[in-house]
């Protein structure tokens, strides 16, 4: 147990190469291993693109014709769902890294991606449910695109579930990482659900094979959205990962004054 | 339009509270972490530690 608590406060210097994992290790990590920290640069960008946001969303797309005022649900849910997304597709990536290399630092972005994933999930079932009833008449109907973002979100919380279950220990985050692999299966079937099955859920309007059906003022506003969402994700990544690596630093002090109050009780 | 409001506050106080929640679990687990090192130290400086 304490040798993992160690591992998992490893400070292996970050990868420099051109691999794939040396990428994610410049984007996430300082030249020390530590996550890096979210910087105030950083949260400031993200203010000023979610100002830009509203402001792109409320006043310059405009009404939409049929559905009115409740369109711009819209430009909230498609970004989340876009992000969430993301967020699972970095568990996907952080748990095949972990079980090939077995460092701690890829547990760690795959545990952070899920949660982050599991509360962007939530909120677009949520803000969907609430598209739905003005749209549709109820908060929910077990429509193929429902139903499989619904079993997407079940999946992601049984992987939170599992390592608070297991603990935070290797074979906790191996199994966890089986899941988080074994589990990014039902990503490709939610994207894909309005194609395969005929579904109430509308059909893509962006990664629409005959190429987006929005007009150019409404595309506009949801790539502006788009943009400030895959921002403020990593922001949330970079605090999550944060706050993983002081735990488990906290973890590995608490255990070594123990064993230090221990030994001298023996003396 | 009172929907579109209630998806508005929704989305933006989640993701908010998410924040501030988290913020305030970095500042008591740095504080938790400077109170163990602090301790760490001063059991590093005691006479007991030199036996």
């Amino acid at each position: 147990m304490a040798a993992s608590l160690q591992e998992r406060t490893e400070r292996a210097p970050r990868d420099e190469g051109r691999s794939p994992g040396a990428v994610m290790d410049r984007l996430l990590l300082q030249p020390n291993g530590l996550p890096k920290p979210p910087s105030r640069l950083w949260a400031w960008i993200t203010a000023v693109l979610m100002v830009a946001s509203l402001y792109m969303i409320f006043i310059y797309a405009p009404i939409e014709r049929t559905q009115g005022i409740p369109q711009k649900i819209f430009y909230f849910h498609v970004p989340l769902a876009w992000d969430a997304y993301l967020a699972f597709f970095f568990t996907l990536v952080g748990s095949i890294a972990y079980l090939k290399t077995g460092r701690a630092r890829w547990d760690v972005l795959a545990h952070s991606a899920a949660e982050i994933g599991v509360v962007l999930t939530s909120l677009v079932l949520i803000t969907g449910s609430i598209w739905g009833k003005t749209i549709w008449g109820t908060w929910w109907t077990w429509d193929a695109r429902l139903t499989s973002t619904l079993v997407m979100w079940f999946i992601y919380v049984a992987y939170l579930m599992l390592r608070s279950a297991v603990g935070e220990n290797d074979r906790g985050a191996r199994y966890a990482a089986i899941l988080g692999i074994v589990g990014f299966i039902d990503v490709p079937i939610v994207h894909m659900s309005v194609t395969w099955w005929r579904t109430l859920h509308p059909q893509p309007t962006v990664l629409n094979p005959a190429g987006p059906t929005l007009p150019g003022s409404m595309l506009a506003a949801l790539m502006v959205t788009l943009v400030t969402m895959t921002i403020l994700f990593f922001y949330l990544l970079r605090e999550r990962m944060l706050i993983e690596h002081l735990r488990a630093e906290v973890h590995a002090l608490t255990d070594r004054a123990l064993e230090q109050q221990l030994s001298e009780v023996d003396a | 339009m009172s929907y579109m409001f209630a998806a508005f506050v929704v989305v933006w106080a989640g993701i908010f509270l998410y924040i501030l929640y988290w913020q305030r679990q970095v500042r008591d687990l740095r504080g938790e972490l400077a109170a163990l090192r602090a301790s760490e130290s001063a059991r590093a400086d005691s006479p007991a530690a030199g036996r």
